[in-house]
């Protein structure tokens, strides 16, 4: 102790720069974690502030883009088959008999679903199922063509996954006609 | 006086006594030791303060963008639910995306196959059919299932050069040859009717999803 006075006796400025120093060195040392603390926090928020801004660019005229996606939505399930409706929906591939002049001989829906639409499959659906219809036409190639053709392009959502077509071999049959049978898959709602 | 200073030597060649002469020297030790004191202290001073001001902006930048953060939250949170809506929509577009995602139109295909018949080239069957596989994924990717397609053409031919026509013909149209596929044409006969001069054919297209090639590593000329 008497040294420390002694010293402070012939070195008074010296002591009290270097208790002065001393103190500097603890307080930076213990709000060193303050500052790191604040830079991480300032970091993060820094990043919030640039996803809100980025939300608004994105969310430009977005009011409008779902309002219109949600028409196009509406038109599709307008579009869907229900499963249950059998009738209507197998009616509905008979309305192609006067349409087109063929000869429908069998529409029938089968219990299986297309595996591709199925879970784990190619083209996997989650909101939406598909069922699948067997279809046999007969008549003249064109007329094969031009079914197949509208069953592409008709206002319920369909396509045609498989086909075989083949010269038809029914008794009495004009020479030129062919069958089909085709594996139509329908776009459906969820089961 | 200190007892050093009493003492008296001996014999003293230049008769001086050294701690009473007056300190000479151009830059004293009390100096040194001050000033290095001094600077150490204001080195210090000047790193906590410079701390602290760091600190003192970071809380006011924080305090800043918080209350920023704040005043957006409910734009924020309308734009979230709006964008939820939008994805949710997306999907079932998506969704209808997928459902018709084939290499081609059934009606395409059957009208493609027709214009492509030479003459002298009778169908008797056109068959389209689907498989679905599982391609081997990477190390980093599972095993993907994809559709093959495969279209089996039957039919009768006399002269068997037509049938190598067709199936050039069948290769080189840009329908059988859609993006993202590798397509493989083959044929195969049975006897030749030794009375008719007619030959049995099959023609089969297999098409298979391309395996994407491995990324190059450069550095070729």
């Amino acid at each position: 102790m008497n040294l420390i006075i002694d010293k402070l006796r012939d070195y008074p400025i010296a002591v009290i720069g270097a208790l002065v120093f001393v103190g500097c060195v603890v307080v930076v040392f213990v709000r060193g974690d303050v500052i790191a603390d604040l830079s991480v926090q300032e970091t993060e928020l820094i990043a919030r502030i640039r996803i809100i801004n980025d939300n608004v660019i994105d969310s430009k005229n977005l009011e409008q883009d779902v309002e219109s996606l949600l028409g196009y939505v509406a038109t599709i399930n307008a579009r869907l088959f229900n499963r249950n409706e059998r009738s209507i929906n197998t009616a509905f591939f008979y309305s192609y008999e006067d349409k087109l002049d063929i000869i429908i001989s069998n529409v029938s829906q089968l219990t299986d679903e297309d595996p591709a639409l199925m879970k784990g499959g190619p083209n996997e659906l989650s909101l939406h199922s598909g069922i699948v219809y067997e279809i046999r036409v007969d008549g003249t190639f064109q007329q094969i063509l031009e079914f197949m053709y509208e069953i592409q392009q008709a206002d319920a959502l369909m396509r045609i996954a498989k086909f075989e077509v083949y010269v038809s071999t029914a008794q009495g049959a004009p020479p030129g006609t062919l069958s089909a049978k085709l594996h139509v898959v329908v776009l459906a709602e969820q089961n | 006086m200190s007892r050093q200073r009493d003492i008296q030597p001996y014999w003293r060649p230049d008769f001086k006594i050294q701690s009473t002469l007056p300190d000479i020297k151009i830059v004293r030790t009390d100096f040194m030791i001050n000033a290095i004191a001094i600077a150490l202290m204001l080195i210090a001073a000047f790193t906590l303060l410079q701390s602290e001001y760091r600190a003192y902006s970071l809380n006011h930048s924080i305090a800043s963008m918080e209350q920023s953060i704040a005043e957006t939250a409910v734009n924020n949170s309308q734009n979230l639910q709006e964008s939820e809506r939008f994805r949710q929509s997306a999907q079932s577009v998506v969704e209808l995306q997928v459902f018709f995602r084939a290499p081609f139109t059934a009606h395409e295909l059957l009208a493609e196959l027709a214009r492509l018949k030479p003459t002298g080239l009778i169908f008797s069957r056109v068959m389209l059919s689907n498989a679905i596989i599982k391609q081997k994924g990477t190390d980093q990717t599972e095993a993907q299932a994809q559709l093959t397609y495969e279209i089996n053409i039957t039919g009768d031919v006399r002269e068997l050069m037509v049938l190598t026509e067709f199936k050039a013909a069948l290769q080189a149209s840009p329908s059988l040859n859609p993006d993202g596929f590798e397509v493989a044409v083959d044929e195969s006969m049975q006897q030749r009717n030794a009375q008719t001069g007619i030959t049995p054919f099959r023609i089969s297209i297999l098409l298979t999803p391309a395996t994407s090639a491995p990324p190059s590593k450069g550095g070729e000329g």
